[in-house]
Order: structure tokens, then sequence, then C-alpha cells
């Protein structure tokens, strides 16, 4: 879009604003520097690297299990699927098949874990559009969640809940009963939700028709997860590249028309009911048996280098493992899905208000964990 | 857009349905906990403030080789004793010490403890771990360790005071198998 049709002004001036990184909206500690004339945006430039701890370097000098406790700390609202990722790979490398309980589990951990990320989306995105209410309706319902991760691994936020070769313990006792009857009551608490936010005018003037970005260039900008769905695009890697039993579970993956923030919003909040769709499946069929599989006590992966794909809940999230035959990781890269998300959020607000850049900051679900690693 | 859709767009109608919602939620049973003065338990597994059990540790290093942020640190040495008319090498602690404040929780050590019970374990269901001065109030040593204000014993294990032995085939038979061969 020329510049000379955003002046609202013949006399308005260019002028560059810092937004961020203290500012609450910007969910984490990301900069922006914008540059806006008047209300309308011209330009952004996300600067990251605040919340930088050297993670993938930090790999280096670890274990492979040693690694786990720090993949938490990248996402750290969705701590599970980043575990799962991590041994996925080494799994892959190693060909380690897991006992068919322990893949079960993980499945149900990470879908928990979606419903956990998703919800914390929900209720920040909302808060910062203007809408109150569901972020205490929204943290209720993940308490619950946080809960039931507790119980069973004894952490709510940083889990370390995997291990190569499937999962250190067990269930407790009665904890499916609790998963149930949470995820009994849960469809109903969305439907709430989307009773308060659907319809109402305001949430739609602030989402219909903001942020949008074609399925074309979605794809060209590489983004994953519901960014990419909401325009339409059908990816998921539980369906494409099917890991764990996720091609025993029936469940559809919700795709969007527009490509604005409002077509996210509806992906996500469909995703959540195919979560506990996935969830009470894998209930159903859970397997007796071990959990853990023959592993090694020091584990050595061999000479050879693999990329392994979990669908976190905000996107694609890989691990490129390239091993020495030691028992530390020669490199270890993460492909973060938020990082590449973020990449679009110039193409998105361009030319949009500045209001609308907390919208769309919110509805790509950042976190600068990820981001800077 | 007929003349009655015009009309209803006037009519904040799903912003009413809205309000039901916050309404139904109005009246019911309060979720929140005040914390300081109401306290939830935490799970059984709940990984907190650590204990230890010197009694049990068998000075293997395992939990150190574990850590993945290396913050225990563990020096030993070999004490020679006549037991029965016979030659013994053990290994005694000379220091089991914790940098609590850089510690993120893991578990790992606890895992890795090959002593049943193990001798360092996390479900004290200690979290309030705050202190005005980190250096010396979170920098555990094996005494403080093992005696700090709410050190509860791994469950189902009872105190060495209350007659409780511990029960650790592995270190037994780690001493009597001859520690320096």
């Amino acid at each position: 879009m020329e510049r000379t049709h955003l002046k609202a002004f013949a006399d308005a001036e260019e002028m560059e604003i810092s937004f961020g990184p203290q500012h609450p909206s910007t969910h984490g500690v990301l900069r922006l520097m914008v540059k806006v004339d008047g209300e309308r945006i011209l330009d952004v430039k996300p600067i990251i690297g605040y919340l930088h701890r050297g993670t993938e370097k930090l790999f280096e000098r670890e274990t492979y299990n040693g690694c786990i406790p720090h993949t938490d700390r990248m996402d750290y609202t969705a701590a599970v699927t980043n575990n799962q990722g991590l041994v996925g790979a080494v799994e892959r490398l190693m060909g380690i098949t897991i006992p068919p309980r322990a893949a079960y589990l993980r499945m149900i951990l990470a879908e928990l874990q979606r419903l956990a990320s998703h919800l914390v989306w929900l209720a920040t995105h909302a808060l910062d559009i203007g809408a109150q209410t569901p972020y205490f309706y929204c943290f209720e319902e993940r308490d619950k969640i946080l809960d039931l991760f507790e119980e069973y691994c004894g952490a709510r936020l940083t889990t370390n809940c995997m291990r190569v070769g499937g999962m250190p313990f067990d269930l407790t006792p009665g904890w499916t009963d609790r998963c149930r009857a949470f995820i009994e009551q849960f469809p109903a608490k969305v439907s709430d939700w989307e009773r308060l936010l659907t319809k109402n005018r305001i949430w739609r003037e602030r989402t219909v028709g903001v942020g949008v970005i074609s399925a074309a260039d979605a794809i060209e900008w590489g983004l994953t997860g519901p960014p990419l769905r909401g325009s339409g695009v059908r990816w998921d890697i539980r369906k494409v590249f099917p890991y764990d039993r996720y091609d025993e579970v029936e469940f559809d993956v919700p795709i969007g028309t527009n490509g604005d923030t409002y077509d996210r919003y509806l992906v996500r909040m469909e995703e959540m009911r195919q979560s506990v769709r996935i969830i009470r499946q894998c209930l159903e069929r859970l397997p007796d048996g071990p959990v853990m599989a023959k592993v090694p006590k020091i584990i050595k992966p061999p000479k050879g280098e693999v990329y392994f794909s979990v669908e976190a809940p905000k996107g694609e999230l890989g691990y490129y493992l390239v091993s020495e035959g030691g028992d530390t990781p020669y490199r270890l890269h993460v492909r973060p899905a938020c990082f590449i998300n973020l990449q679009a959020l110039p193409e998105m607000v361009r030319g949009q208000l500045v209001a609308d850049l907390v919208a769309v900051i919110g509805t790509l679900d950042i976190v600068l964990g990820e981001i800077d690693r | 857009m007929s003349w009655w859709d015009k009309i209803l767009a006037f009519i904040p109608l799903e912003l009413v349905q809205g309000l039901g919602v916050t309404g139904k939620y109005l009246f019911r049973k309060k979720v929140t906990v005040q914390y300081p003065e109401q306290r939830l338990e935490p799970k059984d597994r709940f990984r907190g403030m650590f204990g230890f059990s010197e009694e049990r540790c068998i000075v293997c290093h395992n939990c150190a080789k574990a850590c993945p942020i290396d913050i225990i640190h563990i020096t030993d040495h070999f004490e020679e004793s006549v037991v029965d008319g016979k030659k013994r090498k053990k290994k005694v602690l000379d220091r089991y010490d914790i940098d609590v404040k850089r510690c993120m929780f893991c578990g790992l050590c606890e895992e890795a403890c090959p002593t049943k019970p193990v001798a360092i374990w996390l479900t004290t269901k200690t979290y309030e771990t705050a202190a005005y001065e980190r250096n010396e109030r979170l920098y555990f040593d094996k005494v403080r360790l093992q005696t700090w204000d709410g050190v509860l014993p791994f469950p189902g294990v009872k105190a060495p005071a209350e007659g409780g032995m511990p029960e650790d085939p592995k270190a037994e038979k780690k001493a009597a198998g001859g520690e320096g061969a």
C-alpha cells in the first residue's frame, strides 16, 4: 500500500514511537518501533532479545534428560508440548518406540496443555481488547488443569513431565476420573465464553477485518498453528505428520475463511472443543502397561541428525537435533512457532490503527520466552 | 437489511446475553483462596523445598551429575573402620550443599537417587522459600537440609527418632561389597 494513501492530513508528520518492552499489552518484553502517521500505523519493527537466555547453547552442555527442564522455560504457558517435541526428536533418532500407555498419556497431557495455553490466550487477548470478564473465568478453568498437572508430575507450570523413552511415572489413582470430570464440564464453559464474546458488537468491531493475512501470504511467511488455519489452510502437524498416537483418534482441524483476528478467535475456540474430544477418546482407550520403554541409563543417540516437530498450541514447534554420538547434543536447534509467527506482524498491521496493533499481538499468541529462548 | 433487522441492530441483545452469563457466575460459590489466611494443600507429588537424609545417602554423586544446572556440591572422603575384624572402607560425606536460590525444582536429582527410599526428595510440600538474604538463607548445607523448619520425612518413612530404620539394601550391599575394590 502506498504511504501517501495513509496520510490522514496533509500536514501530518510521521512519528516513530517505541512500544514496549514494559507495555502490558505486548505479552512479555516485546519492543516494537512503530512508525505512525497520526493514528495510522505505517510500519512496525519488532525488537526482540530481552528474554534471551541462551537456551540452545545450554542444551549443548546438558544430558538429554537434563535438557527437558530447560525446554519448560521456552514457551512457559505450554511446557508439556515443549517436552514432547524434545523427547520425540531424541526417540526418533534412537529409534525407540514408546509403550502405548505412555503415548496416550502424552496425548492427554498435551491436549490439556493446549487447553491451558488457549485459555491464557483468550484471557489476555480479551483483556487487551477490553473484555475483562473472560479473564477470570478462563483462569479459573486453567487452574483446574494445572491442578491435574500438579497431581501428575508435581509442578504446575514447568512440568518436566516426560523422559526419553516414555513417562517418568504412572498416573495417580483417581486421576483419570478427575480428568474426565474436568473435560465433561469444560465444553459448557467454552459456550459461556462464546456467549460473552462471539456476537458481542464491541468484540466484533475490534476483531472483524483486523490483522488480515491471506492464505498465500500466511504460507509465504511460514505461519503455523491457528494464524495459518485462520486464513483457511488446513494444516495441522497432528494430521499431516502424526506423532504419538494421533492417527488413532478422531478430530477435526477447524479453519477460518477471512484470515482476520475474529476467524483466528473462532478457530481457537473450536480447537478447544476438539482437544476435549481427543482427551475423551484417549481416556476411553488408555491401555494398561508400562509407561517407560527400555532405554539405557545414559542416553547416547547414534551419530546423525533429525528434525521432529509437534503441533504446539501456538503452531509448529520443531527440534533439529544433531548428535555426534555423545551423551550431550552437538546442536539442538529449536524452530519456535511464536518467533516465526511474529515475523508476519508488520505485514498484518500496516495501515491499521494503533489500537488494532494490540489486538493483532494478542491474536498471534506470542510468548517471548519462546521467541528469545 | 430489512427494517426489522435495522431495529434489532439498535437493541443490544447480545450484550444482555453476556450479562446473563456474568449473572450466572455471580451467584456461584467463590473459588478464590485468600492466600495468607487460607492455604491450599499441595499435592503429594508437589516438588518443593528439599529434604535430605544423610543416613540413607550413599555418596554416589548421581544427584549432582543429574542436576542440569550443577547446584549440588558434594565432597567426600574414605574412612577406614574395623568391623568384625575386617578392614572396611566407607565413603563419608564432608559437604552436601544445595544452592537453592538457583534451583529450578525439576526433580531430576530425586529421580537419579538410587537408594530406596530416596535420600534426597522434593516432596516436602513447602513452597514458601522467600528470604531477605538469598545467599545466606537459600544456601543449604547438609545440616540445614535435614533440620530446617518444616522438613518432613519422605512419605511412608518414620524418622529415626521415632524408631524407624532406613531400609537401604543397596547402601548396605555397597558398604559390605568392598567399596575400595
